[in-house]
């Protein structure tokens, strides 16, 4: 069983990120980076079918730049037997719309004719969604998103892919292989990998393969990013009734009315925050009294 | 004489020189055996100081300490390990008579070996009441630990006895047909001839009772041969090795060099991964479990026993994995407990991180362990904090606390980020300023010590942690460091210098007994000027008791500086019970059977305690949250500083 998995090295949203002066990308220089979660539960998944099907081979694969070289190292100290780095300096902003990603990535698949292709469902900075299906449509392969389970079938030619819908419900298909498959977080849970394991992998098996140039001339992106705007904590409009409102207030919102109450954003350090909520908290008469 | 002779004209004796070299043939292949696998392990150098541990060897021997742990085993096993020593010159005697037809062996004749073999059945008396009185305790009162032994035991036991009873007979016999023209005769001997002279029997049937008794002697000890490499009774032979190559660093785990290109693995997951030593730990193993009976995880329910892990590890040598279950790897709490306890001086510490460091990236570790570790790789400490944290427990005291010089107060992680342990800090910190010691802190730059990185078997990540400590160290011109957290002062004591920091390490009860003794003078300990003062216990941290050997500087204290008076916990001192905190418990958190800190605190109430003294953050925070599930609302657990703080 030959799989590949798709890998990227994303921003880490979790922490401060900055947007650049002219507001259309986050500054990815000084940018904290992390692997992107959707796609080690891949690799996870993948190393772990391997373990069941001998002479099985897992290569990891990522489109990036230099800080690409990060995942497919770690992809490498996991267990994958290959790692390809499609370096994509010099191939322009452009990249990062997805249907040019897909183009470039599905050119490198088609020459290793996988059996079994794994992608995040997407991606924890840009979080299009899209790179899947899309390279699908180029490759020709059949295409299943948000997988939560993947099982091969006894006779080893098609998939049993479990999918998340809303609210809980499952869906499960039956899918042939060779097929390429999106899945979600929870698909598999990476094991911890140890430093020591990190440290001893050979980071020159990493395998660099050139950007294809002329394609990018041939492909060219009709969308063009506009604008990036970072999260604001915004105060919100409370919409049910509480003991604090008075009577005629509590009727109108039953009766279906907007409450033009706004909440109300208060900043400062810990103590500054504390003595505002509890005076608002008396104000409301929630509480009453002095409580310090 | 002719007599005598003609009694040692035994029939069948070339069948006894066969059996003897069958036996003895059996033997050394058995231990050829042994040989072999401790031959093909990995090397290790415990051959370092050669004649300090000969003398420590000989020193054991004579004074086996750990075994009078337990007070009667210490007894029993002296009675039948000198007795037996004493008895061997006599009994080679006997067989080498039986074997040649009568011949004294000349080796034999000189005095000292004489008098042994005269007094033979005086000696005997020793070991044969001590198989009785062990018999006996396997039926009253028996500790926890027999709960455990199997059949091999009385196997052993019985045979010892017959052994020595067959024999003593057999002389008895001996005597009475020799009529008294025997040089080598004693009380006991003559009780025992006597004894065969009340059945009346003729020189004939006395001859052939005697040639029966000789056989079974025989056959008996060959048997005790050929049982000693198979059973837990290979701890004769191998504990006197066992002593000789002993780990003089015990507590501190060696220094690896990661960079090194032939390491490709870190501890064991395959039998190819034991050290020698490790090897003959498991065969030395005397299955006695006395490192069961004191193990927290095995007390409190966990499926960890290191007699058990130990046992399994070396039957199971053919097996292509190991008999060890992550349940039983994680379970640890690196207490230090069991290899303090045992008397065949078999190592689990380093064997338990061993199996961890194999065992991480099989994924065996918890969840939430390895977050704990993740955090450390990615925030500088176990919670997952900011660093710009840790000193908020300082408040406004923070900038001029950092910029000071003189001594180097080293909060640690525990203190720094959780709220109990940071009341420890604060106390600290307002003692030494009042005592006007000259102290700093680092603050963000203190990196976590590493001390749970490398217990949970992240070598890489405490290297890692360390070299960056090192070199802050090195960059200020630190060399004196003051910490609350014994897990701290291990690290910086003892494992860190392996790595090339030099530093003088204080734990906060040495350096506050040196601070406040000059305030001590007004009070005798005890005093209480009119305060009735609270009973205290002192809850010994493993890091700082048993791993350190720093139990009276604490105790010291209270009695000097707190009214009131110290109890003691019915496992206290060398033999303190473990919180349940260390190893990566705080995370990993196993909650198979009882909580080990419930049955800890259980203890501080038996003994009567108002207050449990800590001088561990960690501890504080496991005997707390016990007091919290338990409801209790009568013991309160404070550390050492906050006490000495509130008595100033």
């Amino acid at each position: 069983m030959k799989m590949l998995v798709l890998m990227k090295r994303v921003m880490d949203c979790s922490r401060q990120v900055s947007i650049e002066e002219n507001e259309v990308r986050a500054e990815g220089s000084h940018c904290p980076m992390m692997d992107n979660p959707a796609d080690l539960s891949a690799l996870e998944l993948a190393i772990g079918i391997k373990q069941t099907a001998p002479g099985s081979t897992v290569t990891a694969l990522s489109l990036g730049g230099d800080e690409a070289t990060e995942i497919l190292v770690n992809a490498l100290s996991r267990g994958a037997d290959r790692a390809i780095h499609v370096n994509s300096a010099g191939g322009g902003s452009g990249l990062e719309d997805p249907f040019l990603a897909a183009a470039v990535l599905a050119e490198v698949i088609k020459g290793h004719k996988p059996d079994l292709v794994f992608c995040g469902t997407k991606s924890f900075d840009t979080s299009s969604a899209q790179l899947g299906g899309l390279i699908s449509q180029f490759i020709g392969l059949p295409y299943v998103s948000n997988a939560v389970k993947v099982e091969i079938s006894a006779d080893k030619e098609s998939l049993h892919v479990q999918r998340k819908l809303e609210k809980g419900r499952k869906l499960i298909l039956k899918c042939p292989l060779p097929a390429l498959i999106a899945v979600e977080v929870s698909v598999a849970e990476p094991k911890y990998l140890s430093l020591f394991r990190q440290m001893k992998v050979n980071r020159g098996l990493v395998e660099q393969v050139p950007f294809p140039a002329s394609m990018y001339q041939e492909l060219q992106t009709v969308t063009e990013v506009i604008k990036v705007v970072r999260t604001k904590p915004r105060a919100k409009k409370s919409d049910f009734t509480t003991t604090a409102l008075s009577p005629l207030k509590r009727m109108k919102l039953m009766a279906g009315q907007k409450n033009s109450e706004q909440g109300k954003l208060i900043d400062g350090d810990r103590e500054v925050l504390a003595r505002e909520i509890i005076s608002y908290l008396e104000q409301k008469k929630i509480i009453s009294g002095k409580c310090i | 004489m002719a007599a005598e002779q003609q009694l040692w004209k035994m029939s069948g004796l070339p069948l006894a020189y066969w059996a003897s070299a069958l036996v003895l043939l059996f033997l050394i292949w058995q231990l050829a055996k042994i040989g072999r696998a401790l031959y093909q392990a990995k090397k290790e150098n415990r051959i370092d100081h050669f004649w300090h541990r000969l003398g420590n060897m000989f020193v054991g021997l004579l004074l086996p300490r750990r075994l009078f742990q337990d007070r009667y085993h210490g007894f029993i096993h002296t009675l039948i390990f000198w007795g037996f020593l004493f008895l061997i010159p006599g009994t080679v005697d006997t067989l080498s008579r039986g074997f040649s037809g009568g011949n004294d062996l000349t080796l034999l004749q000189t005095s000292i070996f004489l008098w042994a073999i005269n007094w033979w059945d005086v000696i005997a008396v020793f070991p044969v009441a001590g198989v009785l009185w062990a018999l006996l305790r396997r039926f009253i009162r028996p500790p926890r630990r027999f709960a455990s032994s199997s059949v091999q035991v009385y196997l052993i036991l019985l045979l010892i006895f017959f052994l020595l009873v067959v024999e003593l007979v057999r002389r008895g016999v001996e005597l009475s047909l020799a009529g008294g023209a025997i040089a080598s005769v004693n009380p006991v001997r003559l009780g025992f001839s006597w004894l065969v002279s009340a059945f009346g029997l003729g020189s004939p049937e006395l001859s052939a009772v005697h040639s029966v008794l000789w056989w079974t002697h025989f056959l008996l000890l060959a048997g005790f041969v050929i049982y000693i490499p198979l059973s837990k009774h290979l701890h004769l032979l191998l504990c006197p090795f066992n002593l000789l190559f002993k780990d003089n660093d015990a507590g501190a785990l060696p220094a690896i060099d990661l960079t090194d290109n032939e390491i490709n693995k870190l501890g064991v997951s395959t039998y190819g991964d034991f050290t020698w030593k490790q090897r003959l730990d498991f065969y030395t193993c005397a299955n006695c479990g006395r490192c069961e009976e004191r193990c927290p995880a095995h007390i409190s329910g966990k499926t960890l026993s290191p007699r058990k892990l130990v046992q399994n590890l070396r039957h199971g040598a053919n097996a292509t994995s190991l008999p060890v279950t992550k349940q039983e790897i994680w379970a640890c709490t690196t207490c230090g407990a069991c290899q303090a306890e045992c008397p065949s001086m078999v190592e689990h510490l380093k064997l338990m991180v061993d199996l961890r460091r194999g065992s991480l990236d099989d994924g065996g570790l918890q969840p939430a362990g390895a977050r704990a570790l993740e955090n450390i790789w990615r925030w500088g400490n176990p919670w997952g904090e900011s660093q710009t944290r840790r000193t908020q427990w300082l408040g406004a005291k923070e900038n001029s606390l950092r910029n000071r010089k003189g001594l180097l107060f080293w909060v640690g992680c525990t203190a720094s980020f959780d709220p109990d342990g940071q009341e420890i800090a604060k106390a600290m910190v307002d003692i030494l300023s009042r005592q006007e010691v000259e102290f700093f802190v680092l603050g963000p730059d203190e990196l976590c010590c590493g001390d749970p990185a490398r217990r949970m078997g992240e070598e890489a990540l405490f290297q890692e942690l360390a070299r960056e400590n090192i070199r802050k160290f090195e960059e200020r011109g630190i060399d004196t460091v003051v910490t609350t957290c014994p897990h701290c002062y291990h690290m910086f004591k003892r494992e860190y210098p392996k790595l090339g920091a030099r530093l003088k390490v204080l734990h906060h009860t040495q350096l506050l007994g040196q601070v406040m003794a000059d305030s001590t003078g007004e009070r005798e300990p005890g005093e209480s000027g009119g305060n009735p003062g609270w009973t205290m216990t002192f809850h010994d941290p493993c890091y700082l008791g048993r791993y350190n050997d720093l139990y009276e500087d604490s105790r010291k204290l209270i009695q000097n500086l707190v009214p009131g008076n110290l109890v003691e916990m019915k496992d206290s001192v060398r033999n303190a019970m473990c919180c349940g905190g260390g190893g990566g418990q705080l995370w990993v958190d196993i909650r198979d059977g009882e909580r080990i800190n419930n049955l800890r605190f259980h203890q501080a109430g038996e003994a009567g305690a108002e207050i449990v003294v800590t001088a561990c953050p960690v501890c504080k925070i496991m005997l707390k949250s016990a007091k919290d599930s338990l409801n209790n609302e009568t013991i309160m657990v404070k550390d050492i500083a906050e006490l000495v703080l509130t008595h100033m």
